[in-house]
């Protein structure tokens, strides 16, 4: 529970329109979830008290109705569609920029939808301060959840089904984002950042991620890479890789973290996901690769490292 | 009542252990059994093959009518069953006639092909009958059941022809007790199935030809150390040393042949091209062709040597092979765990297609 206080995650830090929004709805049911419990507890000590009048019967009977029937249903009415009304705008379907996200277990594929065409990366989202973004959401093989605890949502993620969310952040920093449904054995290891930027350097980073990989045509390292049959499953842009099952790889080393929102991003790192990728991360698709050592390890995670 | 029931117990358990200290019934392979204790325990053996056979499934790719997987299953049969069960023209040797219950010789009347798959895979307690050698290989006791079920069509020559290859490559006077794989020199132990030009024997086994070095020393040391199951493989390669295993490897690689895999009536070859080229994003598919194809003369053979080339491979094997690895058993070389990972989320009808592709190419 105390995890959920960490600023990063915390869903009262209102780093976002929407959040805000909830969290305003969260601090009005509070005050009067308190003024209806002592109105209650003082009414009950009153009647103590006071002990049976029979004559009073009536009044007491008005006192039921109005306090125990009308009241309740009216605030809960109200409470209900102040409720939907919030709904209703953050699922709104529009937005200043649109961003798919695909729940994997146990990752995260996201695709901008910009005019020049889909910019697709993974297991990081970037976005501009200020401006509303518009989430669709689905999910490739069971039900996840879509939540930046900070930002807003949470919204399910299932399959054969696409839902939307929107988040307008309002705070800059990188707030972290995770899956809210159990799916399985990596599940509470499923999870991304959700970087706030300015609009000039959100604009920056999205061109770099739709350019293809800066590679030199001799490479050792993409080789290795080759040679390891990771391109069966990962695509490096601009490359022979074009393997659909994995995270793209094209921008890999300009995410802050590994593993889907999980390590830094780090030479070590890198290597120990290569060859020990189960003790990382338990049940992934990915199979380890422990026979990779030395020279032929060490070119890999440089050529990964490089790709920014 | 109570104590007739405990008493009852205790001159059971008395006298159960009596029978079992002093042994009254004498096991003796020299005597006989009492009369009608042998005809009951075949009894229940019949019964007990038929419960069970019943339920099997001859799998959609496997045709018993095949010559190839006839000519398979005398091989075999010539590597674990003649010894015991003589074959068309070959005696037994004298051993086997102390053997009680002797083993019988075969018919193909007594049983049908399923039973000869349940037998073949399962073998008998205590009759000496052993289960099929590659623990877990389900795909292999096919070969034999195609083979018994045409077993009374074979005489002396023709049976010769199928197991090894050519009419006289058996020698009756080599028929030796416990060794049967050395009853024909090493190198014709392979030939005998993998032909002498390495292309499998029109479908008998897989095609070795051309195969990389490193690939084939890898597997034939895996069968050799128990690395990788195979009723098949494992007998032969086991009594192999390695110099010999390198090189049997080193021939085979050496051979200049043309793949024309045989491609069979199942799976869908345009549906496993697009699944072996570009993979499934939804599926979680893999690409065949980013591992098993781009170097070689037709960029068909992988670039790796320690990685078998598939492109000109029989489908019957690529099936037997992806489920394999998919189902289990598992083979523990070093990289094996990689391909379990591509096979894992395939299914049969993704596995007959892939096959059909690559076995077409």
């Amino acid at each position: 529970m105390l995890s959920g206080c960490d600023g990063r995650h915390n869903w009262m830090a209102g780093a976002g329109e929407e959040s805000a929004q909830v969290k305003t709805l969260f601090i009005v049911l509070m005050i009067g979830a308190g003024v209806i419990w002592s109105a209650v507890v003082g009414a009950a000590i009153y009647a103590h008290k006071r002990g049976a009048h029979p004559n009073l019967e009536r009044e007491a009977r008005q006192f039921v109705i109005w306090g125990g029937a009308v009241l309740p249903t009216v605030l809960v009415g109200a409470l209900l569609v102040w409720g939907l009304i919030i709904l209703r705008d953050i699922t709104a379907d529009d937005g200043d920029l649109t961003v798919r996200v695909d729940g994997e277990r146990w990752w995260w594929r996201v695709i901008y939808e910009t005019p020049e065409g889909d910019v697709i990366t993974a297991n990081e989202i970037r976005l501009p301060i200020g401006q509303r973004a518009l989430f669709r959401l689905t999910a490739d093989d069971v039900i996840h959840s879509f939540w930046v605890p900070a930002l807003g949502g949470k919204m399910d993620m299932i399959p054969g089904r696409e839902t939307t969310l929107t988040l307008t952040p309002q705070t800059l920093g990188s707030w972290g984002g995770l899956c809210a449904e159990f799916c399985g054995g990596a599940h509470a290891l499923m999870r991304f950042d959700a970087i706030v930027m300015e609009p000039e350097a959100f604009d920056t980073w999205l061109a770099e991620q739709a350019e293809p990989a800066k590679l030199s045509a001799d490479n050792p390292g993409f080789e290795v890479f080759q040679a390891e049959g990771c391109g069966a499953c990962h695509t490096i842009r601009g490359t022979d890789a074009q393997g659909p099952v994995g995270p793209d790889l094209t921008h890999l080393a300009s995410r802050d973290k590994l593993g889907a929102g999980m390590w830094d991003m780090t030479p070590t790192n890198m290597a120990r996901w290569i060859t020990d990728t189960h003790e990382m991360k338990p049940d992934i698709d990915m199979p380890p690769y422990p026979h990779l050592n030395g020279a032929r390890l060490d070119t890999l995670v440089d050529f990964l490292m490089r790709l920014e | 009542m109570r104590r007739w029931i405990l008493g009852g117990l205790a001159g059971v358990a008395v006298a159960g252990g009596a029978f079992v200290f002093f042994a009254p019934y004498n096991i003796a392979a020299s005597q006989a059994h009492l009369p009608g204790v042998g005809e009951t325990l075949h009894l229940y053996l019949r019964s007990a093959v038929k419960a069970r056979s019943g339920a099997i499934e001859v799998p959609d790719h496997v045709d018993l009518s095949d010559d190839g997987l006839a000519r398979l299953g005398a091989g075999h049969f010539a590597t674990g069953c003649a010894t015991c069960h003589g074959a068309p023209g070959i005696p037994r040797n004298p051993v086997v006639e102390g053997m009680q219950p002797m083993p019988p010789k075969l018919t193909s009347d007594e049983w049908t092909e399923k039973d000869f798959y349940w037998i073949a895979r399962h073998g008998f307690k205590y009759t000496g009958m052993p289960a099929w050698p590659g623990e877990g290989r389900d795909d292999e006791p096919w070969a034999l059941a195609a083979f018994l079920a045409r077993y009374d069509s074979y005489d002396a020559a023709s049976y010769a022809e199928a197991a090894f290859g050519a009419p006289d490559a058996w020698q009756a006077g080599a028929v030796r007790f416990g060794e049967p794989s050395n009853a024909v020199a090493q190198e014709h132990a392979c030939v005998r199935c993998h032909g002498d030009d390495g292309l499998g024997r029109d479908g008998t086994a897989p095609k070795l030809a051309g195969q990389s070095e490193e690939w084939l020393a890898l597997v034939l040391d895996a069968y050799a150390e128990g690395h990788r199951e195979s009723g098949f493989m494992e007998p032969l390669a086991a009594g192999l040393r390695p110099q010999t295993r390198a090189q049997i490897a080193a021939r085979y690689a050496g051979m200049q042949a043309t793949w024309d895999g045989e491609v069979l009536p199942v799976g869908d070859a345009a549906r496993g091209e697009v699944l072996a080229q570009q993979g499934d994003e939804h599926f979680d598919i893999a690409s065949c062709a980013s591992c098993h194809e781009g170097a070689g003369a037709d960029g068909l053979s992988p670039k790796r040597a320690d990685t078998p080339r598939i492109a000109g491979q029989d489908g019957y094997w690529l099936v037997n092979w992806l489920t394999m690895y998919r189902d289990g058993p598992q083979p523990t070389t070093p990289r094996a765990h990689l391909m379990s990972a591509a096979a894992k989320p395939l299914t049969d009808e993704d596995i007959r297609d892939i096959a059909a592709y690559y076995a077409g190419r």
